[in-house]
């Protein structure tokens, strides 16, 4: 490059600038050329514009060389999702830290809560109670015992009926206590027969039986029986 | 640093002291690589100025490019 600046100037300079870039037509270009061997200023300066070109050329060329390979060599390289995150929070501003560690917090007091709610609501499951087998055993010997005795009370009674000479229930089960203690109050309200109604009720069973003197002695026995026992 | 390191830091930052209007010549017609014609159209100025504002780009970067080598020697 030149150490000193020319100032002195040609009035071709859009000549020369169409030259330089070589724009000019073939007769522009001979009509410069001729110029050029007379006119010291231009060629100084079709010197220098050349050197001036090559230097941004060099400077094109080497941006180019160390922008465009590296993008395509090296392409970028995947982020992890906490590296984004990561560098999310650092490039986010003070506020938006805030809101998000809010909108965080707001989001997991929901989720418990939505949590909660559903446990709540959810049906009990009652557990049917369970059993050791002991206390199933006592459980089957208690009912049996009980229903033994009750077995027994109740063929004492039918013994007791056939021997007082009341009719046997139809009824086989035992009766329940109450039940017979019901009969004997009722019983013993009733009042005694009365010798009119002793008579009738011997003269039915007259006509229902062939009349014999031991016929009138059992019925007379049984009569008896009938009135003490009411 | 290299030599062609130098010269291109040199000719960026005179490129980038330039005045816009002799900037954007440059630009486009080193980097965009347009012709007169194309960027006459583009900016809706004539041939003429055109070419008259880069040889002016052409002249100063010349002169920042002389000062940028003295005070590097």
């Amino acid at each position: 490059m030149k150490e000193t600046i020319k100032t002195t100037t040609c009035d071709r300079a859009n000549d020369l600038i169409s030259f330089l870039y070589g724009e000019a037509d073939d007769a522009e270009s001979r009509n410069f050329e001729q110029h050029l061997t007379q006119c010291g200023t231009c060629q100084n300066e079709i010197s220098s514009f050349g050197q001036i070109r090559g230097s941004i050329g060099t400077w094109k060329a080497e941006a180019l060389s160390s922008f465009a390979p590296q993008q395509v060599m090296n392409p970028a390289p995947k982020k992890s999702a906490m590296a984004a995150i990561r560098e999310f929070f650092d490039l986010s501003p003070l506020w938006l830290k805030g809101v998000v560690a809010f909108a965080s917090l707001l989001f997991c007091a929901m989720v418990v809560w939505t949590l909660a709610r559903s446990e709540k609501a959810r049906p009990q499951v009652v557990q049917a109670p369970t059993f050791s087998q002991k206390q199933v055993d006592e459980a089957v010997a208690s009912a049996l015992k009980k229903q033994a005795e009750e077995m027994a009370t109740a063929q004492h009674q039918t013994k007791e009926n056939v021997a007082t000479g009341n009719a046997p229930s139809d009824n086989p089960a035992p009766r329940p206590k109450i039940q017979v203690n019901k009969a004997t109050q009722w019983a013993k309200v009733r009042r005694p027969l009365s010798k009119s109604e002793r008579e009738q009720l011997a003269a039915d069973l007259r006509l229902s039986s062939s009349s014999s003197k031991e016929d009138e002695d059992n019925l007379k026995l049984l009569t008896d029986r009938i009135n003490q026992e009411f | 640093m290299t030599e062609n390191a130098q010269i291109s830091a040199a000719v960026r930052l005179a490129v980038n002291s330039l005045p816009t209007e002799l900037r954007q010549i440059v630009v486009m017609k080193e980097f965009e690589e347009l012709t007169f014609r194309e960027i006459s159209e583009a900016l809706d100025l004539p041939l003429s100025t055109v070419k008259s504002r880069l040889y002016t780009a052409l002249k100063q970067l010349e002169m920042k490019l002389l000062r940028f080598g003295s005070e590097a020697a």
